[in-house]
């Protein structure tokens, strides 16, 4: 670790030599991405096997080629060392209401809207989830909707919503349960009449298309509503869609996918029900949160990929016993087979808001490391219909590459760099956010440090305690405090009760340099006398 | 137990009749765990920072016999086998299910002074002002009124933007899920507020025993808790030890130290001087105000006590009590240990201070700014319960104004200044309970066998049990996790938890 002095040293050398250059920087950015290799680190495809000391080639923001130590660097290529280090594709957040300044519309049903208008790319969260390794958000309004917008995959860097917006228009978020201040009834009469609406504005339009072609050509001639409904549905232009109802033709023809929210069991059916009957079948996603994961058999059989919620754990207390069951809910879907991703917390849980806390948590309650590493990638980006561009480091996938500094799924690794799309968009050296809550420790004390102690010893001698307590000393406590022996029903060591004790008061912290007897140093405190 | 002596040659004659040794852990039952059995452990780690290959450790009627590498069990005794084995964790400041508060939150106190005013349909619950302090205020005045209690607008509980009532109602439900959960409240105050010194009462007298949050604890590997009071009186009450596991009525393990606090918390929570009602002024109105008046506080129970170890007799309505002042010139004498709650910079100070005013040693508790002193607390080697680990404060640190200035490496600048310090997941449970707090302390910097040490053999001497628990040596008690990896790990996880020789949870 280098002092604070050296650093600053080297970043100002770095720097000047940056503006010096920043001219000719920029001209190149201008013309066309650089040529990028990634070389020497331990590559984790996720698609493929890892490849130790592997070279990815990444050219306008796509990954070229990857492969081993052997593969050839061309001469253009900007080479950056990532040796000791483990490079992962950049994890993708399948469903994040997050980025958005208010994550959810008051309009119960608002089928119009777009995320768009709502992503605020100044907020602390894309910051956030640049630092913590994800690089693909899928933005989607949050669970309290009849109807909500329509979502869209960004990047975490940019400075406007159309800078981050990789694919706009991915899907429709639905709910199936009561929206805050609703009761099912009014939820569901609501939802249907979204839809029976929709049907009847479409069908009305199909046949006014119809009339309006036939008239102007010769070739068609006038139907019956019946027959002019069915065949107008062809002739609908983009032009005659309104605002109210585009999004909802977009879902009805394919173009948009249907993410529907179930907060509870009994929320489940309606939502595969609708699914079927409507035709999503194939692009349809569940949100669930709450007890939904006991309907998974139902939800295996439809085949409907699931998104679960950021607690993972769902705790249900018994009325009459009041015993508290927890399941643990990715285990109940990876048992039936049903695919599924994970969010991560917006709540203050600290790890649980970082994607590969909530991998590992899969992994510490049985799924490989492997399978878990794919959800929070690949395989998240499966559900959201981006795994072509996203979720692997694979030939022609966008180079959204993280570089850890260990193994991703393990709290004491950092995310070092972050390539987007072959750029450096994150670099913990120069983060600022980090440095002020986390900073290096200060280099004199940094080599009073010592190795890790795993291999220290391996002798049955006990050490004995940090400050050299004796234990006469820990006796002498024991019983100093005679209010509290004559509280405690079951004394501590009953065997060495001895009278002596009582001869030698408590020991004190050093602060206290009062008549009592010597204190003892270190730890021993505080309440030490009182047990 | 009772049965032991009956026991004890049926487990023999069984060992000598089937002599094959190795019982794979599920066949560990009750009886013969209260016993005698060997655990073989590819790893000890045994709480003292050594670490132990192949470790065999012998468990004999609950307690540790000796803990030896490579060694050879004994033919015929009971073997567990397992991957890697910690000792029990100890929590030194557990905030744990008090019963009144944290059960039945709807008996607020300010639910009965309303009540009593027939003023019930304006109780909204004990909500905290997006201030961050929690504001009687709430539950009382509307969008256009002034508040009696805190100077409305500057704590207006109705001017949330929509996103806030938004988190507001991810919090409600957060709350809700966490009271299903048996989950403590954040609103619950365990501290009688029926004065501001009140050192005579013991914590031990308010807790469920059998609370689910106990075996929420033990599921999560904490096997002995240090019961500390909140901060809501300026002297509180006195904390308890427990074990988290085992009968019942064996559970409390002795009293501890009073709890004080010099910070905001005594003034924030509960209601404030300013006479609620237009001059009713009740057991729950509140005297300190301000960080001066906590302190004055501190000081005229210091002083009374002083005065009556003197023969005189303290003046004043505000005088402490005789009961207090008993508990307090124990204090004095250092015969009853003390711990001081200060959170931030400046509070830590004041701690130092009223410390040497009355030359009393005392537990630095909960010092969230420490990163700003740990010079000062390197001098004066005053032991520090730290915790929990956070950037956001969650639980019952959410609504206290002395949480903003945490950092993430405060646990590791005062691992490396040589503070042994005792590290604490207050409330909190699951995701952030005491062994993710070990795991985040190593991710921010802290040596992973300090990290350990933090949450078994430091709390243990700083409780003054370090000869009971907190390390796997000979003689402890037999409290262990048996993990599946290294401990700590985000990969790894608790698979059983050993308590008192007995297996007390075990993963299914």
């Amino acid at each position: 670790m280098s002092t604070l002095t050296h650093k600053m040293l080297i970043f100002s050398v770095i720097f000047s030599v940056i503006l010096l250059t920043f001219g000719a920087h920029s001209d190149l950015q201008g013309q066309s991405s650089p040529k990028v290799a990634l070389t020497g680190g331990k590559i984790i495809t996720v698609s493929g096997a890892p490849i130790d000391g592997g070279t990815i080639l990444i050219e306008d923001g796509i990954i070229l080629a990857v492969g081993d130590g052997g593969m050839a660097i061309p001469y253009d290529a900007m080479e950056v060392d990532c040796t000791g280090m483990i490079l992962a594709p950049g994890f993708v957040d399948a469903h994040n209401p997050g980025g958005l300044d208010i994550p959810n519309e008051n309009l119960a049903v608002a089928p119009f809207v777009d995320v768009f208008d709502a992503i605020a790319p100044s907020r602390f969260f894309f910051e956030e989830a640049l630092r913590n390794g994800v690089t693909t958000v899928h933005v989607m309004q949050g669970n309290n909707c009849v109807v909500g917008g329509v979502s869209r995959v960004v990047h975490p860097i940019g400075l406007s919503p159309d800078e981050m917006t990789r694919l706009p228009g991915l899907a429709l978020k639905m709910s199936s349960s009561p929206k805050g201040g609703y009761d099912r009834l009014r939820h569901r009469a609501e939802l249907r009449g979204v839809f029976s609406e929709f049907d009847r504005w479409h069908s009305d339009l199909s046949e006014t298309r119809y009339d309006q072609e036939s008239e102007k050509n010769e070739d068609l001639n006038p139907l019956p509503p019946e027959e002019a409904r069915a065949e107008g549905k062809a002739l609908i232009r983009e032009e005659d869609l309104d605002d109210r109802h585009r999004h909802l033709a977009y879902l009805n023809d394919g173009r948009l996918a249907a993410w529907i929210h179930c907060g509870a069991a009994t929320d489940v059916a309606p939502a595969l029900d609708m699914i079927e009957k409507r035709g999503w079948t194939g692009r349809a996603v569940l949100v669930l949160s709450g007890d939904a994961h006991v309907a998974v058999n139902e939800i295996a059989a439809s085949k409907v990929p699931v998104v679960l919620g950021a607690d993972l754990i769902h705790r249900e207390r018994d009325l009459i016993t009041g015993d508290v069951e927890e399941t643990f809910i990715p285990e109940v879907f990876r048992k039936k087979g049903v695919p599924f991703a994970i969010q991560v917390g917006s709540s203050n849980v600290l790890p649980e808001r970082y994607l590969n806390y909530q991998a590992a948590r899969l992994v510490r309650n049985g799924l490989s490391p492997e399978k878990a590493m794919r959800t929070i990638t690949l395989g998240a980006a499966e559900i959201c219909g981006v795994a072509d561009h996203y979720g692997s480091i694979e030939k022609d996938k966008a180079a959204n590459i993280v570089m850890w500094t260990g193994d991703p799924l393990e709290m004491t690794s950092w995310v070092q760099k972050v390539w987007i799309e072959g750029q450096l968009a994150y670099d913990r050296e120069k983060d600022a956010r980090l440095e002020r809550l986390f900073p290096e420790m200060p280099e004199e004390d940094a080599e009073k440090s010592e190795p890790l102690s795993d291999d220290a010893s391996t002798d049955a001698e006990p050490m004995p305690a940090e400050n050299g307590e004796s234990a006469v000393d820990s006796d002498a406590v024991e019983s100093g405090d005679k209010e509290a022996d004559e509280a405690k029903p079951e004394p501590l060591n009953k065997d060495k009760k001895s009278q002596d004790s009582e001869a030698e008061p408590a020991p004190a912290p050093k602060p206290a340099p009062e008549p009592k007897p010597e204190p003892a140093p270190g730890i021993d405190s505080g309440i030490k006398g009182g047990l | 137990m009772k049965h032991r002596s009956i026991i004890l040659p049926m487990v023999l004659l069984l060992g000598l009749y089937s002599l094959q040794g190795s019982l794979s852990a599920n066949d560990l039952s009750e009886e013969a765990a209260a016993d005698s059995y060997v655990v073989l452990a590819e790893k000890a780690h045994l709480g003292n920072g050594q670490v132990i290959e192949n470790a065999m450790i012998t468990v004999v009627d609950g307690r540790i016999q000796q803990v030896v590498a490579n060694g050879t069990p004994p033919e015929g005794a009971t073997v567990v086998n397992v991957a890697e084995v910690t000792p029990g964790l100890i929590d030194a400041n557990a905030k744990i299910d008090v019963m009144d508060a944290l059960l039945y939150p709807q008996q607020d106190p300010r639910l009965t002074i309303l009540r009593a005013l027939g003023m019930e349909e304006h109780y909204h619950g004990g909500d905290v002002c997006p201030c961050g302090t929690v504001c009687p205020a709430v539950t009382l005045h509307k969008h256009d009124e002034s508040c009696l209690f805190c100077g409305y607008p500057e704590h207006d509980p109705h001017s949330h933007s929509e996103d806030e009532e938004i988190e507001e109602a991810d919090f409600m439900e957060a709350e809700a899920r966490a009271m299903a959960a048996g989950v403590p409240q954040a609103s619950g105050l365990v501290t009688d507020q029926s004065s501001e010194v009140v050192p005579q009462f013991l914590i031990m007298d308010g807790i469920d025993q059998g609370s689910q949050d106990f075996s929420r604890l033990l599921k999560e590997g904490v096997t002995t808790v240090y019961v500390s009071p909140d901060g809501s009186a300026v002297i509180g009450s006195r904390g308890a030890m427990m074990r988290t596991g085992g009968p019942v009525e064996k559970r409390f393990m002795g009293t501890g130290a009073i709890k004080t606090v010099v910070g905001s918390d005594a003034y924030r929570y509960g209601t404030r001087n300013r006479s609620p009602f237009r001059g009713f002024v009740s057991i729950y109105t509140r005297r300190p105000d301000s960080r001066m008046g906590v302190g004055w506080v501190f000081r005229r129970a210091f002083y009374d006590a002083l005065m009556r170890a003197r023969g005189l007799e303290p003046i004043g309505a505000d005088k402490t009590s005789e009961e207090a002042s008993t508990v307090l010139q124990g204090v004095l004498k250092g015969e009853i240990p003390m711990r001081i709650q200060a959170r931030t910079g400046s509070d830590i100070e004041t701690a130092f201070r009223f410390a040497k005013e009355f030359n009393i040693p005392f537990t630095l508790e909960d010092p969230i700014e420490a990163w700003k002193r740990v010079d000062l607390l390197k001098k004066s080697e005053i032991p520090v319960v730290f915790g929990p680990i956070f950037d956001n404060p969650s639980g019952i640190l959410a609504g206290s104004s002395e949480t903003r200035n945490s950092r993430l490496h405060t646990v590791r600048d005062l691992s490396k200044a040589g503070i042994p310090m005792a590290l604490s997941a207050q409330d909190l449970r699951g995701e952030e309970g005491l062994a993710r707090q070990a795991m985040l302390a190593i991710r921010y910097g802290v040596d992973p066998s300090e990290a350990l040490r933090m949450v078994t053999q430091y709390p243990a001497q700083l409780l003054g049990v370090d000869q009971e628990v907190g390390t796997l040596e000979p003689g402890r008690r037999a409290d262990m996790i048996f993990w599946n990896g290294s401990p700590f790990s985000a990969l790894s996880r608790i698979e059983k938890v050993v308590l008192g020789g007995e297996i007390s949870y075990e993963r299914n």
